[in-house]
């Protein structure tokens, strides 16, 4: 069952729609019956009057030794609208020829034969009627007059339209006001979305006012609750990862500090020895600092702290800063002379990807920097052998270890972190990271990052 | 300063680590002296009168911002935090708390080394005779006696703002980005990091800026770096 097809607002505007349709067809239908009920009664009192007005000249008429029966009729006030119908003995008589006894219908019949005046009302030509009967005492003769009320149908199909109309404009109110109803109700909706779409955005301090609506005040309450509960728990993991930070780096300092002693006073022998040693602290190192700022990473809370950035002022300080100031940079025009760009996050993804070349693909090639649609990007070429397609999402995992990994020298093991942190930096950054064929058979490392 | 051994001074409460790099600094030709906390730091500063002083941000009692502070307050040797905090609320404190330099625990022993060498020599080579006097709105300089002015009572600069500021006035008018400045004052090509060129920047702002929450003189250049910017009458004359 798809409950969803319509959203709240046009579930709101068309229950109102309803709602306006039936309050409006069925006031139409009363106000259209009791209007005709009314009318066809006024033409049939008028209609009576006239009848017996008309049976009694007949009456009195009839007794008339000489009786021209047809000029009797055609004498009789009558208009187009009606048709008298006198019966004297068998015969029958009308003045017009399109109705005639088979007009009358025969309960109306019925009770004039027993000697009652009667009328009944029926549709003569699809219009409201009345046959009016009357039997002329004394005699055996009954005169009987057709009505048909053309006039009173054309004043109710102006009555249908016009309530037809006012309900239809009602219907259609009853929608609007519906969509205006529930944009309003709705409205403290649209601000707990925007609330929450600022908490997932990392604006952990965002909350409501409660004040707005009483009976929206406890949803209010709990989101402010879950923010605060949320805010709390990531300044705690905050506090847990800046503890661990510090308890792992001190012990890390003097470890190092020792190893650095021991290596200046190693005697030959013992001088392997510390080689190693010095190697895997090194290495222990370098993963704890890449953990760390991992964590910090993905905790939730990093930012990117933009500020004004020459972009290409920022990669040669990189590429200076690295040691590595023969890679030729590219600059695509048009380049903006600075973007809004977080300089460490820069500095830190390039250098990152910088390393990754010279420990897995013997080194850059290539560095091309180009801007569009608010966006910059950095592309790092090599020249060893590319990432196969499989490869190519994976390699960003953490401690991905691929098949290029295998020639990496056993001494200067990476710490698997290098491409995840150019993943997470660039996505705190409001980009993303990925890597394709480069242009001279090597990988192509692109980091994208978001400048507005 | 290569016959004399420089002094240093470590404050740092972890014990493993205090005598690591006393170790290794001492291997170094450096002579170290060792506090634990900030409190005896200062004991100790006053009683070694050290070169240099290595302070640990998470002290026991006083902390190394406070520390740095005190010491601020008394002396213009250098001052470097070595910190297991890499935060850079931490660190742009630490220097605004007017540290020279800082290093992130686990160091690198040649870094760390370099940076205390580099400090040293800031703070010893000061004097400069070679060069005249500069003037700029009401601040004047005297390389040679290493004295600084602002509507002529004497602003107090630490050797590496004095050195900041000189530098600023040799280029004044031309902007000079952070790679530049970290080179010619700090002496590090490789080592450098952009926040402390800010955070000496802001410190020169509050000593010789009227209105340091609206500098006239040392001016941010977005995205390229500083600019001393003369005043109109200053450069015509």
């Amino acid at each position: 069952v798809t409950r969803r097809r319509f959203g709240l607002r046009a579930r709101g505007a068309i229950a109102f729609m309803l709602l306006a349709l039936l309050v409006s067809a069925s006031m139409a239908f009363i106000a259209y019956g009791l209007a005709r009920n009314y009318l066809v009664q006024q033409r049939e009192r008028t209609a009576l009057q006239q009848a017996y007005l008309n049976a009694r000249t007949v009456r009195a008429s009839i007794a008339a030794p000489t009786l021209d029966v047809q000029a009797l009729l055609a004498s009789l006030p009558t208009n187009e609208k009606s048709a008298p119908i006198l019966r004297i003995g068998d015969q029958w008589y009308a003045s017009s020829v399109a109705v005639g006894r088979d007009a009358i219908p025969p309960s109306l019949l019925e009770a004039v034969e027993r000697g009652d005046a009667a009328r009944q009302r029926v549709e003569l030509e699809d219009l409201p009627g009345a046959a009016v009967g009357v039997p002329i005492p004394g005699t055996d003769a009954s005169y009987f007059e057709l009505f048909w009320f053309a006039e009173l149908d054309r004043t109710l199909h102006t009555l249908a339209w016009s309530l037809t109309a006012a309900a239809v404009v009602t219907t259609l109110a009853g929608a609007g006001v519906g969509a205006y109803a529930s944009r309003r109700v709705l409205r403290p909706m649209h601000e707990f979305a925007d609330a929450a779409v600022q908490v997932a955005e990392g604006h952990l301090s965002t909350r409501l006012d409660p004040r707005g609506d009483a009976d929206l005040e406890p949803l209010a309450v709990s989101f402010n609750e879950m923010a605060a509960s949320l805010e709390e728990r990531i300044a705690q993991e905050e506090r847990f990862a800046s503890d661990v930070s510090h308890e792992l780096r001190t012990p890390l300092t003097s470890i190092s500090a020792a190893v650095d002693v021991l290596e200046r006073r190693a005697d030959d022998r013992s001088r392997a020895a510390v080689e190693v040693l010095r190697a895997q602290v090194q290495y222990f190192q370098r993963l704890v600092i890449d953990l760390l700022e991992i964590s910090r990473l993905t905790a939730g809370a990093a930012e990117a702290a933009t500020e004004p950035t020459s972009p290409t002022e920022l990669v040669e300080s990189v590429v200076r800063l690295v040691g590595r100031p023969e890679v030729p940079i590219e600059v695509v025009p048009p380049m903006p002379e600075e973007l809004w760009l977080d300089r460490r996050k820069v500095e830190r993804v390039l250098a990152n990807l910088l390393e990754n070349a010279d420990r897995y693909a013997g080194g850059a090639t290539g560095i091309e920097l180009s801007a569009h649609n608010g966006t910059f990007r950095l592309a790092v070429d090599d020249a060893g052998p590319g990432v196969p397609p499989p490869e190519r999402a994976l390699i960003f995992d953490r401690f991905h270890r691929g098949t290029a990994t295998a020639g990496a020298a056993e001494t200067d093991r990476g710490t698997g972190l290098g491409l995840a942190l150019v993943a997470e930096h660039c996505r705190v950054h409001g980009g993303r990271a990925w890597v394709e064929a480069g242009p001279d058979g090597g990988a192509r490392f692109v980091a994208e990052f978001a400048t507005r | 300063m290569d016959r004399v051994p420089a002094r240093l001074l470590i404050v740092e409460d972890e014990l493993p680590v205090r005598q690591m790099l006393r170790l290794l600094l001492e291997d170094e030709g450096f002579e170290v002296s060792e506090a634990a906390d900030g409190e005896s730091g200062l004991t100790r500063f006053a009683v070694d009168a050290p070169d240099l002083v290595l302070v640990d941000l998470r002290l026991p009692g006083m902390d190394g911002l406070e520390l740095c502070r005190h010491l601020r307050q008394r002396t213009d040797v250098p001052i470097i935090v070595v910190s297991a905090q890499v935060d850079s609320n931490d660190v742009v404190a630490g220097l605004d708390a007017g540290a020279d330099d800082y290093v992130t625990k686990p160091f690198v022993a040649t870094e760390l080394t370099a940076r205390i060498r580099a400090a040293l020599r800031r703070a010893t080579i000061d004097a400069d005779p070679s060069h005249e006097n500069f003037a700029f709105a009401d601040v004047e300089i005297a390389p040679a006696s290493g004295i600084v002015t602002k509507g002529g009572e004497p602003v107090h600069l630490t050797k590496t703002e004095f050195r900041l500021l000189t530098e600023f006035a040799r280029s004044a008018g031309l902007v000079l980005s952070r790679d530049q400045l970290l080179e010619r004052v700090w002496g590090y090509e490789y080592l450098g990091d952009s926040r402390l060129i800010d955070a000496h920047v802001r410190r020169l702002r509050m000593k010789i800026e009227t209105d340091p929450t609206e500098p006239k003189l040392l001016l941010t250049m977005r995205g390229l770096g500083y600019k001393l910017e003369l005043p109109a009458e200053a450069a015509e004359t």
